[in-house]
């Protein structure tokens, strides 16, 4: 199955890129039939058509190795360099990084608390640690057997939900209350080690990635109860995003590159497209009905929603190899629009976070 | 496959013939300025032209840096800003301006000596900041919701009592020098452009009709023409300055933070941080093309047309190993 899974991934590669290689030709043959000035105006337009248009980049220097996910608050993007066991505390406005944390092993997910004026950071090696927002001073930090990953913020409760453990017996979503530290009764064994994992606003469920199990976690908060939806021929379930106004859940598969597309009141699915290799992170543009996803390819793959049941690609956005998460929380102060994507450093380049502006 | 090799050698051929025949940019490049040691965003610009310096607020290092263009380094770094803004140096007075987004401060600095003189309270983010050498005011932009535009005497470095309204923050603004108008752009009350009058106060507001996020302007006074550059989406909007309405609209560079008109060549300048330099050529009032997107890099986003040097200023932020830079071009007829 995996021999012909390689098999029909290297066919597709070479059809793809001979089609991207013949709408590159056409499109520099027809700029070079017509004069100066239309031509001009056709690259303004093509210029402005893009989904995402790279505006801006911050150096990051000196971090080596992979960086993780983000959060973000106050008008700073937090980032978790995890080769470098560094959180980076980036100002927007200034384009500068404005601290760093030192000291996280293998930083993973960041949440930040706007009322409980904290940022949590998840480590690999076992850890919560929590953080002054204002000095990024260390407040306290948890134990988490078999490691933290993921982490939510939930405004409504004032909690924060941590992805832990790495097997079958340790893999659960915890809490701990933002505003004491302290690490709540409310926990959900789940089986497995949690990826990425959604949490409901409008309704009391906890959608969770659990690639051991091949399967989709439905975790209700009130009933306790935990439904599970079974992926077939989806395998290595990472990022996810939630649309909850259309009751539809996005997954980012692996294996094969999928973006999956589930209903949440059925569970069903609804549709699985060719996307970015190598994700791990996935977001929802609700303003444009899009869906992010950065792949370590090099790729930002964007979707459309003609409808919920309906999804087509609307670009393949090149970035940089090893590009593979990113940042995105929707409009920010005086209106910015911005995509966040954090490109580790490569030979002579210092690593960076690169930010991209959403156009309509 | 066949096909596909010929295709190739064929648009190739094309493209050597092509080249040779391009008219050259209507902005070149001349030289690359270091700026050293300063790390984060660059925003507006200044300029001191009997002394043929340039001021950039380096607003991610708390430094405004100044430039000797005719040498091509810089000579000064002021310390100790707060997030500095719009720059504004007036010569008359030979003073400095700086708008600090941070501490709702703007400092006056003495022109010769870069000293700190004086420093005035606005409150909250205090922005751009212009000058009308008729009635020799400042006008600076400044506050969030409560937002206006307030006034200081250059002489005494008071601010006047009065404050005009914009319900919003005042992005960039214009001072008309003979009509008696301001016009604001306050992408915060609805993205519309605000027509000031300065006598009464009174606001006009003129819709932008589907764009939003109205961030540069600039103002061909003889033609009675606005240019405002709206980012979402990417369009320069022309409107007639007697009546308020739009002349026309061109799709421009996107993540534009600054616009300039050069009056010579009727030409205008619209710089956009997604790496290229939109310059429009104004036919007459009415009509406008686009002559090139000059190419410059991701994260410039502000610049400076120095008509008495004919040259056009964009500011760099560091990137990499690369230093901050302030490239300049040449304008070209």
């Amino acid at each position: 199955m995996k021999r012909f899974l390689t098999a029909f991934l290297a066919i597709f590669a070479v059809i793809s890129s001979a089609t991207l290689v013949g709408a590159q030709q056409s499109a520099e043959k027809s700029s070079t039939t017509k004069k100066s000035a239309p031509e001009a105006k056709e690259s303004a337009a093509k210029i402005s058509q893009r989904p995402l248009v790279l505006s801006g980049s911050i150096p990051v220097e000196g971090v080596k190795g992979r960086f993780d996910h983000f959060a973000y608050g106050q008008g700073r993007v937090f980032v978790s360099a995890l080769g470098n066991n560094t959180v980076e505390v980036i100002s927007v406005f200034g384009g500068i990084v404005e601290h760093t944390i030192t000291g996280v092993p293998n930083p993973q997910g960041v949440a930040f608390s706007p009322d409980a004026h904290k940022l949590f950071v998840a480590s690999a090696k076992g850890k919560l640690y929590i953080y002054d927002d204002d000095s990024f001073n260390l407040i306290t930090s948890i134990d988490f057997a078999g490691g933290a990953d993921n982490v939510r913020y939930d405004a409504a409760t004032k909690r924060v939900y941590v992805g832990c453990g790495d097997d079958d017996k340790t893999g659960a979503i915890a809490t701990v209350d933002a505003m004491t530290n302290q690490r709540l009764d409310e926990e959900y064994k789940i089986g497995g080690e949690p990826e990425s994992f959604q949490l409901e606003n409008s309704g009391p469920n906890i959608y969770v990635n659990i690639p051991d199990l091949k399967q989709i976690a439905v975790i209700n908060r009130q009933t306790k109860e935990i439904t599970r939806w079974p992926l077939t021929g989806l395998r290595m379930n990472f990022p996810m995003a939630l649309d909850e106004a259309d009751h539809r859940l996005f997954v980012g598969i692996r294996e094969p590159a999928r973006l999956a597309v589930f209903d949440t009141t059925s569970g069903h699915l609804i549709a699985a497209l060719p996307s970015a290799e190598d994700t791990d992170d996935l977001y929802y543009d609700a303003e444009h009905k899009r869906v992010y996803v950065p792949g370590g390819e090099g790729l930002i793959y964007i979707f459309q929603m003609n409808d919920p049941d309906h999804y087509r690609l609307l670009a393949k956005i090149p970035t940089a190899l090893g590009g593979r998460t990113a940042g995105y929380f929707g409009r920010q102060g005086k209106g910015m629009h911005r995509f966040f994507l954090a490109v580790p450093s490569r030979g002579g380049q210092s690593a960076e976070v690169r930010i991209y502006t959403v156009q309509e | 496959m066949l096909a596909v090799g010929m295709l190739v050698s064929r648009s190739s051929k094309t493209v050597v013939a092509q080249t040779s025949a391009r008219e050259i940019l209507p902005l070149q490049l001349e030289e690359q300025i270091p700026v050293p040691g300063v790390a984060g965003r660059l925003d507006h610009f200044t300029a001191d032209a009997k002394r043929r310096r340039l001021f950039v607020s380096a607003l991610g290092n708390n430094t405004l840096e100044v430039i000797d263009v005719f040498a091509g380094r810089v000579v000064h770094s002021i310390k100790g800003l707060a997030q500095p803004q719009g720059p504004l140096y007036v010569s008359g007075f030979d003073k400095l301006y700086v708008a600090n987004a941070e501490d709702g401060k703007v400092r006056v600095y003495d022109g010769a000596t870069y000293t700190l003189r004086k420093t005035l309270d606005f409150g909250k983010d205090p922005d751009n900041m212009r000058y009308d050498e008729a009635s020799k005011t400042v006008f600076v932009g400044f506050g969030e919701e409560d937002g206006g535009i307030a006034m200081i005497d250059p002489k005494t470095d008071e601010r006047t009592g009065k404050v005009y309204k914009t319900e919003g923050h005042p992005e960039s603004f214009q001072v008309e020098a003979s009509g008696g108008h301001i016009f604001a752009n306050v992408p915060d009350a609805g993205n519309v452009v605000e027509s000031i009058d300065r006598k009464s106060g009174a606001v006009t507001k003129w819709p932008l009709k589907g764009l939003r996020g109205n961030y540069a302007m600039a103002l061909s006074e003889e033609d009675h023409r606005l240019f405002t550059i709206t980012r979402k989406t990417p369009m320069m909007v022309v409107l007639d300055t007697q009546t308020g309405n739009e002349v026309t609209r061109l799709r421009a560079a996107g993540e534009c933070d600054d616009v300039f008109f050069d009056a010579t060549r009727k030409r205008i300048y619209v710089v956009g941080g997604e790496g290229v330099i939109s310059v429009f050529q104004q036919d007459d009032p009415d009509h406008y093309q686009l002559v090139a997107n000059v190419p410059s890099s991701v994260g410039i986003r502000t610049g400076y047309f120095f008509a008495r040097r004919d040259r056009f200023y964009v500011g760099v932020p560091a990137k990499g190993n690369e230093p901050a830079q302030v490239w300049t071009f040449e304008a070209e007829d």
